[in-house]
C-alpha cells in the first residue's frame, strides 16, 4: 500500500541520518576528535567523556562495526550524553524543553502562510488580468527573495526595537514564571508575535505563487470548461472544479518545502533568542557541543520525516487516484 | 429553406474571428445551419474547419473578448446574444447540453460520479431534492447502460466506453431539447464507436431531443444523421439530407472526405487521402477555401468565392457543380 | 484579407489591426528565447543582475574608500562623504557593499553552477538508465531533498572549517541539488519515449549523443530554471552561513556584514544603515534571479502569460 511504502522510504532516510552522524566526525579532516576530547577531559565527568569517547570512536580498541552497532543502539534506546552548554544537563533534556517551543513557532507560522497564501494564490488566478491579481504575483516573489534572517532582522528593529511594540528577545516574560492561564497564554503568542510574523512574511510567497500557477494551469481543463457548460455558479467551478484540483500540487510542495522552513525557523530563533531547538543548535555549533548538536540534527531530521508522512496521509485522503487504484 | 416553427437551434450567417498575437483569426465565415425538433443533424469537417469554434462561439461558452461573434443564433426561436449572463447560465443544461470531446478529462477527477451530477441539477432545478436527485442520477445511468454502482466511482476507476457513456448520462440529465456532441466517439476504439452511435440514436428516438453531432467522421454521420453540413477553411460546403449526399454528394470535398473512409463491411477499397494541407485562417484564401486541393479546381475557383446555391434542401458551394449534378448524376 | 464575392451575403469579417505580419516560425525551440527580448519582467530582472554583475567586477572604480580600513570615524548616518555611513568599526558601508557584491555573487554563481551540473547527471542518469541504477539515484536524491539543507549545512560547517571560498561553495552545492535533479528526472522519464529520442536510439547512436543531442535541447528552459533556482538557494544560504559567523568572517560579504552587525549590537543601537543595506542587497538580486525565472516560466507556459486578450469562458 501506498502509506507502507512511503514509512519504508522514511525509515531508510531515518538510518541514513544517524549514519551521517556517525561517520561524519570520522571523516572530517584534521583530529577535532582529539581537539574535542582534550577540551572536554577538564569539563566532564567520566561517563560523559565514555560517551564522546564512543561517539567519535577515540581511545577505543573497537572496531568499526562494534563503534556502529553500540552507537545506534546508544541513539535508539535514547541515549545522548551529556551537553557541554547546557552542562550537566544531558541532552535529551536539553530537547525536552527546547522542541516544544519550535514545534509552536513552525506549525503556527506553517499554518498562517499556508492559508493565506494559498488564499490569496487562488485569488490572483481567479482574478487574472486585473491589476491586483497580477502584480500580486511580482509583489510576493521579491518578498520571497528577502533572507529569512533580514526580514527578522528588520521586523525585531522596527516593531521590537524602534516602536516597542513587541518584546525583542525569549519566548515568555522571564519575570513571570509560565502556568496553566490566560495571561501564560497571552505572553507566549505576544512574544511569538514577532518571529511568527517574520516566518509568514517570506514564506507567504511561495505558497501564494505555487496556488496561482497551479490553478491558472487547472483553469485551461476539459472539465472546467464543462463545468462551465453545465450552467455552475462561478464560484462553485472555482472552488470545487478548481481549488480542489489544484490543492493537490500545492500540498505536495508542503512537503518538500518543509526543509526550507525548518532552516528558516532555525535563522528566526537566532536573531530573537527565541529558546527554540534551532537556538539551542547555534550554541551546539558554537561551542563545538556535539552530543546535543549530533542529537539534535537527528530530531530536527525525524521530525521532518513525521511531517511528510503526515502530508502522505493527507494527500492519499484527498487524492482519489491514489488509494482508489 | 423551410421555415419551421419546430426549429430548436438556428444559426444565421454567423461569423467568428479571434484575436491572436498575429492577427484575427478567421475561424468560421458566413454559416448558416438548421436543426428542427428530434432531429440528429451532422456537422462534418476536419481539424481546423472551424466546426467546434462555431458551436463553441454560438453558445457563447467562448465569449468576448476572445471570440468576435455576428450574426443570428437562435435557440428555441430565443436570441442567445440577447440573454443576460444570468439567463444564459439558466438556460445552460437545461434547454441545450454538450458532450465533450474528451471526455478522459471531461470529469472532474477528484469529484465522485454521483456528486458531478447532483451539482448540475442543484443549479438549476428549484425543487432540487437530494432523494430526488439521486433517483435521477440512477435513471439516467440506466438509460445509458452503466450499473448504478459506478454512480459512487471516480472518473479514474472507468472504462473508457463507460466515461463517455457517463458524459452523455450528464447531458440528458435534466432533458434538454437539444444536445450537442463534438466528436463524442473520437477516442473510443471502432467497435465502441458504432455502440456509442446506436445509444444516442436510440434515446434520441425515446425521449426526443435534437442532436447536432460534431464529427471528422463524414461517413458515420451519412448513417446515422437526418441532414449533414460539411464545412472546410470555416465555410459550408455543401450541406443537405443524408440520403441527398449518399446519392449524389456533390462538392468535391465531401466526395473525397466519403472516399477518405473506409467502410466496416464490404469489399476492399483503395483508400484515398486529400492532399495538401488546410488553409492558414489568418490570411484566408480569396475564392474557394478548397481551391488549392481540389483537383477541379480551375482560375475562377481561386478568384471568387462560390455561392452556396440551394436545391431544395441540398446546398452546395461549388462553382463546378450545377443543378443536374445535384440530382445524382455523377460528373 | 479576404473580400466576399457576388452570391454571398455582404458581411466583412472584422479586418485585423493594422501591422500585423506572419512570423516564420522555425524551430519551436526559437521562439522562447526571442519572447524573452519582449517579457517586461525579465528585462528588469536581466538589468539588475547585470548592475550588480557590473558593480562586482568594477568595484574598485565605483568604491574609493577600501572595505576593510577601520579609519573612519564611527557610527556616522549616511551622508554625501559616506554614502551608506560607517559602522562602529570606522569602516564604509558603501565600499564593504560594493565589495561584498564579489563574494556573494562569486559564490551564488558558483555553488548554482555546480549544484545544477550535480543534479543534471544524476537526474538525467537516473531518467535515462532507470532500474537499478535509477533506483538508487533516485534514494540518494531523495534523501537530500528530505534531510534540511541548512541544518545539515550548519553541522558540517562544524566539522569543516571554512577557509577561502570553496569548502563552502562545495558544502552549499553538495546540499541543493537534489530538488532540481528530480525534476530533470521526471522530464528525462518523459522525453525519452519521444518519438524523435526512440528514433536516435534505434538508429543506433551511441547514449552520450543521443543524450546530448536530443534530451539536452529540449530541457533547456528546465535546466536554467534550475540554474536561477540553486543560485537564489546558494546566495540566500551563504548569507545564513555568514550570518551565523559559520563562515569565513574574515572576508567581506553581504551575509559576513549582517554578522559583524548583529555582534556589535547594530540594532540595539539604532543603525539601521548598517544592517539594512546588506539584506536590500541580498533582496534585490535574489529578486532579479526571481524575477527572472518567474518569466521563464512565463515564456516556456503559455498558460501564464498574460495576454492582451482575457478568455474568461463564463455564464
Amino acid at each position: 500500500m501506498y502509506i507502507l511504502k512511503r514509512i519504508g522510504f522514511y525509515l531508510s532516510i531515518f538510518w541514513a541520518a544517524i549514519t551521517l552522524n556517525f561517520i561524519l566526525p570520522r571523516l572530517m579532516p584534521g583530529n577535532a576528535a582529539s581537539a574535542i576530547m582534550a577540551r572536554a577531559q577538564g569539563q566532564m565527568n567520566p561517563q560523559a567523556l565514555k560517551a564522546l569517547e564512543l561517539a567519535f570512536g577515540v581511545n577505543t580498541s573497537a572496531s568499526m562495526w562494534q563503534q556502529y552497532w553500540s552507537y545506534l543502539g546508544n541513539t535508539l534506546t535514547g541515549h545522548f550524553g551529556v551537553s557541554f552548554t547546557y552542562f550537566p544537563e544531558p541532552v535529551t533534556e536539553v530537547i525536552g524543553s527546547t522542541l516544544p517551543w519550535t514545534l509552536f513557532l513552525i506549525g503556527v507560522a506553517t499554518i498562517v502562510s499556508f492559508v493565506l497564501g494559498t488564499g490569496i494564490g487562488m485569488f490572483a488566478a481567479w482574478r487574472r488580468g486585473t491589476a491586483i491579481a497580477d502584480a500580486l504575483p511580482v509583489g510576493f516573489t521579491l518578498i520571497a527573495s528577502m533572507p529569512y534572517f533580514w526580514v527578522a532582522l528588520a521586523l525585531l528593529y522596527v516593531f521590537g526595537f524602534s516602536l516597542g511594540w513587541f518584546p525583542i528577545a525569549h519566548s515568555f516574560n522571564v519575570s513571570q514564571p509560565l502556568g496553566f492561564n490566560f495571561s501564560s497564554l497571552g505572553d507566549i503568542f505576544y512574544y511569538a508575535a514577532l518571529p511568527i510574523l517574520s516566518i509568514v512574511v517570506t514564506s507567504i510567497g511561495g505558497w501564494t505563487l505555487g496556488m496561482r500557477n497551479n490553478l491558472v494551469s487547472i483553469l485551461s481543463e476539459d472539465y472546467i470548461t464543462l463545468a462551465h457548460m453545465k450552467g455552475l455558479p462561478e464560484r462553485e467551478v472555482m472552488v470545487n472544479y478548481g481549488a480542489r484540483n489544484a490543492m493537490l500540487p500545492q500540498i505536495t510542495s508542503f512537503a518538500m518545502s518543509l526543509g526550507f522552513v525548518v532552516g528558516g525557523a532555525i535563522l528566526t530563533e537566532i536573531v530573537f533568542s527565541y529558546p527554540g531547538i534551532g537556538y539551542a543548535l547555534y550554541q551546539a555549533v558554537t561551542n563545538s557541543d556535539y552530543p546535543l548538536m549530533q542529537a539534535i540534527f537527528l530530531i530536527i531530521v525525524t521530525a521532518v520525516l513525521l511531517a511528510n508522512l503526515l502530508v502522505d496521509i493527507l494527500y492519499s485522503r484527498l487524492d482519489p487516484r491514489v488509494t482508489h487504484s | 429553406m423551410q421555415r419551421d416553427e419546430q426549429v430548436t437551434f438556428s444559426v444565421q450567417d454567423v461569423s467568428v474571428s479571434y484575436p491572436t498575437v498575429r492577427g484575427w483569426v478567421q475561424a468560421v465565415r458566413n454559416v448558416d445551419l438548421q436543426i428542427r425538433k428530434g432531429e440528429l443533424v451532422g456537422l462534418a469537417g476536419e481539424s481546423g474547419s472551424g466546426k467546434s469554434t462555431l458551436v463553441l462561439a454560438a453558445t457563447r461558452v467562448l465569449r468576448a473578448p476572445a471570440v468576435k461573434v455576428t450574426g443570428r443564433v437562435e435557440i428555441m426561436g430565443q436570441d442567445v446574444f440577447a440573454w443576460s449572463d444570468k439567463e444564459l447560465r439558466a438556460q445552460r443544461w437545461q434547454t441545450f447540453s454538450f458532450v465533450t470531446q474528451s471526455a478522459m478529462n471531461a470529469l472532474n477527477p477528484v469529484m465522485r460520479v454521483r456528486a458531478q451530477m447532483h451539482d448540475a441539477m442543484r443549479a438549476h432545478d428549484a425543487n432540487y431534492s437530494k432523494v430526488k436527485g439521486d433517483k435521477r442520477c440512477e435513471e439516467v445511468l440506466r438509460i445509458v447502460e452503466v450499473p448504478a454502482a459506478k454512480l459512487d466511482s471516480y472518473p479514474h476507476q472507468l472504462s473508457g466506453g463507460q466515461r463517455q457513456r457517463v458524459v452523455i448520462a450528464l447531458a440528458l440529465l435534466l432533458l434538454p431539447q437539444l444536445v450537442i456532441m463534438d466528436e463524442p466517439t473520437t477516442a473510443l476504439d471502432v467497435v465502441a464507436q458504432r455502440e456509442i452511435i446506436a445509444l444516442i440514436r436510440r434515446l434520441q428516438r425515446e425521449l426526443g431531443f435534437a442532436v447536432l453531432l460534431i464529427t471528422h467522421d463524414l461517413s458515420l454521420l451519412l448513417e446515422v444523421a437526418d441532414s449533414v453540413t460539411v464545412m472546410y477553411g470555416g465555410r459550408v460546403m455543401e450541406s443537405g439530407t443524408s440520403h441527398q449526399l449518399l446519392q449524389g454528394a456533390s462538392h468535391p470535398y465531401s466526395r473525397a472526405l466519403i472516399h477518405s473512409f473506409p467502410p466496416l463491411h464490404g469489399a476492399m477499397q483503395r483508400q484515398e487521402g486529400i492532399p495538401g494541407t488546410p488553409p492558414d485562417m489568418l490570411n484566408p484564401p480569396t475564392g474557394c477555401p478548397f481551391a488549392a486541393r481540389c483537383t477541379l479546381a480551375t482560375q475562377e475557383c481561386s478568384d471568387s468565392m462560390p455561392p452556396l446555391m440551394r436545391y431544395g434542401e441540398h446546398q452546395v458551394a461549388c462553382h463546378k457543380v450545377s443543378a443536374a449534378d445535384t440530382q445524382g448524376v455523377m460528373l | 484579407m479576404s473580400t466576399d464575392a457576388q452570391g454571398v451575403a455582404a458581411h466583412t469579417p472584422p479586418s485585423p489591426p493594422t501591422g500585423a505580419e506572419i512570423k516564420r516560425t522555425k524551430r519551436k525551440k526559437s521562439l522562447p528565447l526571442l519572447s524573452a527580448f519582449k517579457n517586461a519582467k525579465a528585462i528588469t530582472g536581466l538589468c539588475i543582475i547585470a548592475i550588480f554583475v557590473l558593480m562586482a567586477f568594477f568595484a574598485p572604480l565605483i568604491a574609493h574608500d577600501n572595505p576593510t580600513a577601520e579609519i573612519y570615524a564611527l557610527n556616522q548616518a549616511p551622508s554625501v562623504t559616506h554614502w551608506l555611513g560607517t559602522n562602529s568599526l570606522g569602516q564604509d558601508i558603501f565600499s564593504q557593499i560594493v565589495y561584498g557584491s564579489r563574494i556573494s555573487l562569486e559564490v551564488a554563481f558558483a555553488a548554482g553552477v555546480i549544484a545544477t551540473l550535480i543534479s543534471l547527471v544524476v537526474g538525467v542518469t537516473a531518467g535515462y538508465l532507470r532500474g537499478g541504477v535509477d533506483h538508487v539515484l533516485s534514494w540518494i536524491t531523495n534523501l537530500f531533498l528530505v534531510i534540511p539543507s541548512l541544518p545539515l549545512v550548519i553541522v558540517l560547517s562544524s566539522y569543516i572549517q571554512f577557509r577561502g571560498e570553496w569548502p563552502i561553495i562545495a558544502v552549499i552545492a553538495l546540499t541543493g541539488w537534489a530538488w532540481s535533479a528530480r525534476s530533470l528526472r521526471a522530464q528525462t522519464l518523459s522525453i525519452r519515449e519521444r518519438d524523435y529520442v526512440l528514433h536516435a536510439r534505434l538508429v543506433g547512436q551511441p547514449w552520450w549523443s543521443v543524450v546530448a543531442g536530443e534530451l539536452l535541447p529540449n530541457m533547456a528552459s528546465l535546466v536554467l530554471s534550475g540554474l536561477l533556482f540553486s543560485m537564489i538557494g546558494a546566495l540566500l544560504t551563504e548569507a545564513g552561513l555568514d550570518f551565523l559567523g559559520l563562515g569565513n568572517v574574515d572576508v567581506i560579504s553581504w551575509g559576513t556584514m549582517l554578522y559583524w552587525a548583529q555582534n556589535n549590537e547594530a540594532l540595539l543601537n539604532g543603525l539601521w544603515w548598517w544592517f539594512i543595506p546588506p539584506g536590500v542587497a541580498i533582496a534585490l538580486f535574489g529578486g532579479a534571479l526571481a524575477l527572472l525565472n518567474f518569466s521563464l516560466d512565463e515564456i516556456t507556459n503559455p498558460r501564464l502569460r498574460k495576454r492582451k486578450v482575457k478568455i474568461r469562458a463564463k455564464g
